[in-house]
């Protein structure tokens, strides 16, 4: 084992301006059977890009500010990974190719970075940053962004466009949100203060989120089958939930800060029952997605950032987020707050 | 690095993409002699997918197709984790970079590396042709050793791009390619080698894997993008 290792440098979230009600657009007279949508859910809210923002642009925002908070200038990078699942300028088109990685370093500055994207739908972030730890430890690099901009709410009005009682399996984009994360890792002369769980790809669940072009009109569409893919995580979360604080060797009790994927916050909440029920208390949940939704990959960073302004994170306290993308991928990550948290 | 074990590799239809790479993952498994089970980790690359779809990960069709580890997890269980990559045609090095970071640290120590794109719908132009290449990689063994993936961004105009977009006019969606595109042909000079940069991701690699073959000491392939930015995978044999 060789003495250089990986650490938190920075992260940063951000969510527009533009809150919209969930009220406004899936009230009970909207939706089939009565559904209460609010209380199946537990999200009261989201935000929403505005004319003049796309992916690119929410990304952007983050990674400045990430970079802001790192001290660091942007020719410092060495790598940059885009994780968005969307890539959609506001004009709804969906960036292909180079990556989205490389226009994102271009405006940035980042002019002496290795550019690519990663894709694994809600779990790309956190796949990123294990590649990107993995090139920091064994010395290739020293600092690496990952950033993600997602403009998902137009399956919001996808959704909304079609009959939701012929069609139940878009439900399920009435629960997205806009936002933006970034993270930046560099070297460390500790070892564990980035730890990474081992990761699954339950592929029997692949068919049950698929998100693509709409055929009929501009801009995305997706299709779950909502029930069964989080009977799939929840079926799965207990084991894996042992295996990793194992695999991690991770002391359940000295986790400061816990996050998991929102989906929703209700099921979030039933996540928790199932983790105190092997290990005890959660130390303190971040279930905070009640105003923001669920906005895909940059889920952890939007709810860290959210704690890092109401003053909860001290630096060098522990976190653990967990990590559901559609697929199924299952992973999770420990790491230690950045110096000087608390004063960003 | 990594090793390549065994590849496969043929030229497909616009739109048969996943069945081609099943087809020729079971014969590059095979020739590696090992079981599908002993794979841990599985790594698409490209660009263009069907119905332009961003999720999940067309790797995990893969791996649902193939049936490798698709069983709830206990406590005994192996796993296999799947995820894409792309950057323009330069995605197969970055595939192979991306297993080279993490297969050290899976517990089952094959990977397999998948490059291919699919015509997103038969609205869109199609010039290209279509290559799905398949590679078993190790961390040791007999086989070509990638030693490094270096990029260079100098000559990158990141106003040449592509997009899928929704035309209007017909109704459906569409690809659109922007900015003046800088032609750059195929060379092959002694242990070196770098395709047009017309070519899809697929090709690239397709015919790196030709003139791989006779090969005994070490051989450069470079990947020229449309956009400008090339990466530069070193072998040695």
């Amino acid at each position: 084992m060789g003495d250089r290792f990986s650490q938190m440098v920075s992260f940063a979230g951000y969510l527009p301006e533009k809150q919209v009600f969930t009220k406004s657009f899936a009230g009970i007279d909207d939706l089939p059977r009565s559904l209460d949508f609010v209380r199946l859910t537990g999200i009261d809210s989201h935000h929403e890009a505005s004319k003049d923002q796309g992916s690119f642009e929410l990304a952007i925002e983050a990674a400045k500010k990430a970079l802001l908070r790192a001290n660091l200038e942007p020719s410092s990078i060495d790598l940059i990974i885009n994780a968005s699942v969307s890539k959609m300028d506001n004009n709804l088109s969906q960036h292909l190719s180079p990556s989205y990685a490389t226009s994102i370093a271009k405006e940035l500055g980042a002019i002496n970075a290795q550019t690519f994207d990663v894709s694994n739908a809600c779990a790309s972030m956190i796949t990123s940053l294990m590649i990107a730890e993995s090139r920091i430890t064994s010395g290739k690099i020293d600092y690496a962004l990952i950033v993600s901009g997602e403009f998902i709410t137009p399956i919001i009005h996808e959704a909304k466009r079609r009959n939701l009682y012929l069609h139940p399996r878009a439900l399920a984009s009435l629960t997205v949100g806009d936002g933006a994360a970034a993270y930046i890792l560099g070297p460390s002369k500790e070892s564990g203060r980035i730890r990474f769980s081992e990761p699954f790809t339950l592929a029997q669940y692949n068919k049950h989120c698929i998100g693509q072009a709409s055929k009929k009109h501009r801009g995305p569409q997706m299709r779950t089958k909502a029930r069964d893919l989080q009977n799939g995580v929840i079926n799965n979360l207990g084991i894996f939930l042992q295996r990793s604080v194992n695999y991690m060797d991770l002391k359940w009790d000295k986790i400061a800060h816990t996050y998991s994927h929102p989906t929703t916050p209700k099921a979030v909440k039933k996540g928790a029952k199932i983790a105190i029920e092997i290990f005890g208390e959660i130390n303190f949940l971040h279930n905070d997605s009640a105003d923001t939704a669920n906005t895909a990959s940059t889920t952890h960073g939007v709810l860290l950032e959210k704690s890092q302004n109401s003053g909860y994170l001290r630096s060098d306290e522990t976190v653990f987020m967990v990590s559901f993308g559609s697929g199924l991928a299952i992973m999770a990550i420990y790491f230690n707050l950045p110096e000087g948290v608390e004063n960003w | 690095m990594v090793v390549m074990l065994s590849w496969e590799s043929s030229k497909i239809g616009d739109t048969q993409l996943l069945k081609s790479t099943i087809k020729l993952a079971k014969k590059a498994v095979q020739k590696a002699n090992i079981a599908l089970s002993d794979i841990g980790l599985i790594v698409h690359g490209g660009v263009f997918r069907e119905n332009f779809r961003t999720e999940p990960a067309f790797s995990t069709h893969i791996q649902g197709e193939l049936n490798v580890h698709c069983t709830g997890i206990s406590f005994e269980s192996e796993s296999c984790f799947s995820f894409d990559v792309t950057d323009g045609s330069c995605s197969p090095h970055i595939a192979l970079q991306s297993i080279a970071d993490i297969l050290p640290s899976m517990k089952n120590k094959y990977a397999l590396l998948c490059i291919g794109d699919d015509r997103p719908s038969k609205h869109c132009e199609w010039n290209q042709e279509s290559y799905c290449i398949v590679a078993v990689i190790g961390l040791s063994g007999n086989g070509p050793k990638l030693t490094s993936v270096d990029f260079d961004n100098s000559s990158l105009d990141v106003n040449v791009r592509s997009s899928g977009y929704f035309d209007d006019g017909i109704r459906r969606n569409r690809i659109e390619t922007t900015g003046e595109i800088k032609s750059v042909k195929e060379m092959y000079i002694d242990d070196y080698y770098s395709g047009d940069n017309q070519w899809l991701s697929g090709q690239h690699m397709h015919e790196f894997l030709i003139r791989m073959n006779g090969h005994n000491d070490t051989l450069e392939h470079c990947i020229v993008d449309r956009s400008g930015k090339s990466t530069t995978a070193k072998w040695v044999f």
